[in-house]
């Protein structure tokens, strides 16, 4: 009777326990590849890339540029809102109504080391050359450029704000009230995510970002844009003659924005 | 299937209301006459403008994607470089008209919604530099 | 197979050898035929009985939910429209309340299919009666958690662009892959229950609807502790914590929508009153009167398991507290979180702690000492609050403690350095995350009044008032009631 041959088919729980285990592993391999995907440094470079026909220009070559910045925290001044003024003015982000709400793309804090030192210091998007951003992005929006810039495709963004938690750096963000009018250098719109984008129209100009063109002319000449991988760039000069770290080399996302003066 | 006579019923009944208010609405457009839009500030579009029509979206998707994401820039054929062209200029400007209305006004016309300037800037070159390039 | 209703099940040991099995083919007379929505079976068969309560009730819950969805989409709109700095979210703090409810939704229903699952490939115990039931509930949770993550998006209307570019580095990107397999699976692990000819496809199905929902909670917990940038989240412990939550919670509300669901069914309300172990206050069964009692074989079988598992997720949750405690860079947030943190650790120790594992333990003991269901389903409700208030905690708690931009030093400056944020939800975000447990409800209610979820008594098939054996106690004169049907 076919009742039977049910009955006898059912399991054991020994049988049903030892199942679980068996296809738990399997199922743990499934989760495990996009990780060991990840790993294999598919992350940045595929959001980039993204299966899109062309050539593929996102995979970097080392000729090809790595745009960094260095700043002086020993240079910089707590008084000085110089890179920010330009930064607004450039970008067209107005001053923060809400500050815990509203963007600022490069915003001054004040740190406070061991031996009481103080430092004022610029924080904005690091452009890690890892980027947690991009790797949470679920579209892809967020991406890293062949040369190392660290952009929000707008057009992709669905607003979940996946980036924002994932940043380390809190310097993402998404504008919460409508944008009354976008500066024809950089569309936003509210609801979709933004950062730094290190005047990304400008560098692809041949310019340097406002925020250090300008610090150099009002400010203190406290930032220093240039080629990361060019070792004759001033920037290259400089980060070996006098040094300094990304924020965060704990995390391993090989920032590429460096700091000098802090420990 | 008797039980499932109600639900048929229904489902008729709200494709038959679908089909009469359809009707009503393409009655009611039967007077709607294309807009007239805004002359072009420039000399010649960048392709003819019968092949524009068909392809602008195409080629601005296109754009959209070399630039932002493969960062390579054509500053003549940019959205800026659009709306520098096709954007009425403040001073010839109707109150209430958007600086694109060029593009608006078609797309209105034909039902078919436009996002670009919901982030993109509208406003000509021109203009902004009357305004000294900050933006109010 | 003989006395294949649920009387059979009772005989203990037995049920492995003869005991029920809902899904026979031969037997779908256990179920309700397809097509007879509950607002027609009270005429149909209720055997020339009433229902004990009014139909309209059912009515009632499901025009309440339906509102309450609707507030939520139009909280949502409003958002949308307005933008978010409606909401108490900002910058430091991205996930609000929408999230806890929404997280708390997902886990539930991906909990709740491994049970019902579990059930379909154990079909001779209590717990296959559960499958049809918990397969629908586990979707109809899930349906409300998505709802309220796409109502909570900052773009919503970009929505269609998360199937046109994938990432699978993002949890979210996977999520959504887990997400539509997860409504496949529970359309074809129906459709095997409903159709004989799947009849031998069962067991695979079975087991991957017991798989899915674990990858899927595993996922979830994924969004949480691959975040490097957060101290408090960052853990591999997350993993084994979402699941063992995801099992808690899905068997919590598995239970109760047994409980519940069951009263739907006229069999039960048409038998005469069973005075011991109702509940009092029926949720979503309007014309509950007797519900399953504690020795239910299947109530039993449920609670168990929701013992089992809150004591798990307890264990689980203790484990990732003490690394969190003893890892000297998450210190600062656990202390936070336990300890200083304002709202917070109120709502961990009396929230979670409390109302979430001690006091729902004690009651399920209490229940199976009293041998009442009112205890299981008051137990079954604690055990999701309180899974409200520690998601609340794990989730909000760590962004509200700030971020250790750069470690080792003090660092001061805009409103989300170095501040804790404080959080305020307004009523937006109350709205949004209450309408995805309204959206589950309506679901779970329309599916539980339409689809034939819910075994009954072989005898009210035929429309005789003939004792039914739900939930009689195991004696031989109940063995016999089902006899007639072979």
């Amino acid at each position: 009777m076919s009742e039977d041959a049910s009955a006898t088919r059912t399991l054991s729980r020994r049988r049903f326990l030892g199942r679980c285990l068996g296809a738990g592993t399997a199922a743990a391999g499934l989760l495990l590849a996009p990780g060991v995907w990840l790993l294999h440094g598919g992350g940045a470079a595929a959001a980039a890339a993204d299966g899109e026909p062309g050539p593929d220009r996102t995979r970097s070559s080392p000729r090809s540029p790595r745009w960094g910045l260095l700043i002086d925290t020993q240079r910089c001044s707590a008084e000085c809102s110089a890179c920010i003024d330009a930064c607004q003015e450039e970008n067209g982000w107005p001053e923060p109504e809400h500050p815990q709400q509203d963007p600022q793309w490069i915003r001054k804090v004040t740190v406070r080391g061991p031996g009481d030192s103080e430092r004022s210091l610029p924080m904005l998007c690091q452009h890690c050359q890892n980027p947690p951003c991009a790797s949470v992005c679920p579209t892809r929006a967020t991406f890293r450029r062949a040369d190392g810039i660290v952009l929000v495709d707008k057009h992709r963004c669905i607003g979940c704000r996946y980036c924002m938690i994932a940043c380390p750096f809190q310097v993402r963000f998404m504008p919460q009230r409508p944008v009354a009018e976008a500066s024809p250098n950089h569309p936003r719109g509210k609801g979709a995510a933004e950062g730094c984008t290190l005047c990304v129209h400008r560098v692809d100009r041949g310019q340097q970002p406002a925020c250090v063109e300008r610090c150099a002319a009002d400010g203190h000449g406290a930032l220093l844009f240039g080629d990361l991988n060019d070792p004759g760039s001033a920037l290259s000069e400089a980060l070996r003659d006098y040094g300094g770290a990304p924020l965060r080399s704990d995390l391993g996302l090989a920032a590429r924005v460096h700091y000098r003066g802090l420990s | 299937m008797k039980r499932f006579e109600g639900w048929l019923w229904g489902g008729g009944a709200a494709v038959a209301l679908f089909a009469v208010i359809g009707f009503i609405a393409l009655l009611g457009d039967r007077g709607a006459a294309p807009p007239v839009l805004p002359e072009p500030q420039g000399e010649a579009c960048l392709l003819e403008a019968e092949q524009m029509r068909r392809e602008h979206a195409d080629w601005l998707s296109d754009r959209m994607h070399t630039a932002v994401r493969l960062g390579e820039r054509d500053p003549a054929r940019s959205l800026q470089a659009c709306v520098d062209c096709h954007a009425v200029p403040a001073a010839q400007r109707a109150p209430e008209q958007p600086p694109m209305a060029f593009c608006r006004d078609c797309h209105t016309y034909t039902g078919v919604s436009i996002g670009c300037f919901q982030c993109h800037n509208e406003r000509p070159k021109g203009d902004l530099a009357e305004l000294g390039g900050v933006l109010p | 197979m003989r006395g294949g209703a649920l009387g059979s099940v009772q005989s203990g040991v037995q049920d492995d050898q003869r005991g029920l099995n809902m899904a026979q083919p031969t037997r779908p007379t256990h179920y309700q035929p397809l097509g007879s929505p509950i607002w027609q079976q009270t005429r149909q068969w209720a055997g020339g009985q009433a229902p004990a309560a009014p139909l309209w009730l059912f009515w009632l819950s499901a025009g309440l939910a339906a509102l309450a969805a609707l507030a939520g989409a139009a909280a949502a709109l409003h958002l949308a429209l307005s933008g978010h700095h409606l909401s108490g979210m900002g910058t430091q703090l991205v996930w609000g309340i929408p999230h806890v409810f929404a997280l708390t939704l997902i886990l539930a229903g991906a909990g709740a299919l491994v049970v019902a699952a579990s059930g379909q490939l154990t079909a001779t115990t209590p717990l296959a009666a559960t499958t049809r039931l918990g397969s629908i509930v586990a979707s109809a949770l899930l349906i409300g958690g998505l709802a309220v993550l796409v109502f909570d998006l900052g773009r919503p209307d970009q929505l269609p662009v998360t199937f046109q570019h994938f990432n699978p580095a993002s949890s979210f990107a996977r999520n959504i892959f887990f997400y539509l397999g997860f409504f496949a699976i529970v359309g074809l692990l129906l459709w095997s229950l409903l159709d004989p000819a799947l009849a031998r496809y069962r067991r695979l199905i079975g087991w991957l609807a017991l798989i899915w929902p674990l990858l899927l909670a595993t996922n979830v917990g994924s969004i949480f502790a691959l975040l490097a940038a957060h101290e408090g989240f960052r853990s591999g412990l997350l993993f084994p914590l979402f699941v063992s939550a995801a099992l808690a919670y899905g068997s919590a509300v598995l239970l109760l929508g047994w409980l519940a669901a069951n009263g739907l069914t006229p069999a039960v309300t048409a038998r005469g009153a069973n005075a011991r172990g109702t509940i009092s206050s029926p949720v979503m069964a309007p014309h509950v009167a007797t519900p399953p009692t504690a020795t239910h074989p299947t109530t039993k079988r449920l609670s168990r398991l929701l013992a089992l598992f809150l004591a798990a997720h307890a264990a689980v949750l203790l484990v990732h507290l003490l690394s969190l405690l003893y890892s000297p860079a998450a210190r600062d947030v656990a202390r936070f979180l336990l300890i200083d943190g304002g709202i917070y650790p109120v709502l961990f120790w009396f929230g979670m702690v409390a109302v979430g594992v001690i006091l729902p333990s004690l009651l399920l003991l209490a229940g199976v000492i009293r041998q009442r269901t009112s205890h299981f389903a008051v137990a079954a409700g604690l055990v999701l609050l309180g899974g409200l208030a520690h998601l609340f905690v794990m989730v909000v708690g760590v962004q509200a403690h700030p971020v250790a931009l750069i470690p080792g030093y003090e660092v001061t400056g805009a409103a989300f350095d170095g501040e804790v944020f404080s959080y305020q939800p307004t009523l937006w975000e109350w709205l949004i995350g209450l309408s995805g447990v309204a959206i589950a409800w309506l679901t779970a209610l329309v599916a539980v009044g339409v689809l034939p979820l819910t075994p009954r008594p072989a005898a009210a098939t035929r429309g005789s008032s003939a004792p039914d054996t739900l939930d009689t106690p195991d004696t031989p004169a109940s063995q016999s009631a089902t006899d007639p049907v072979d």
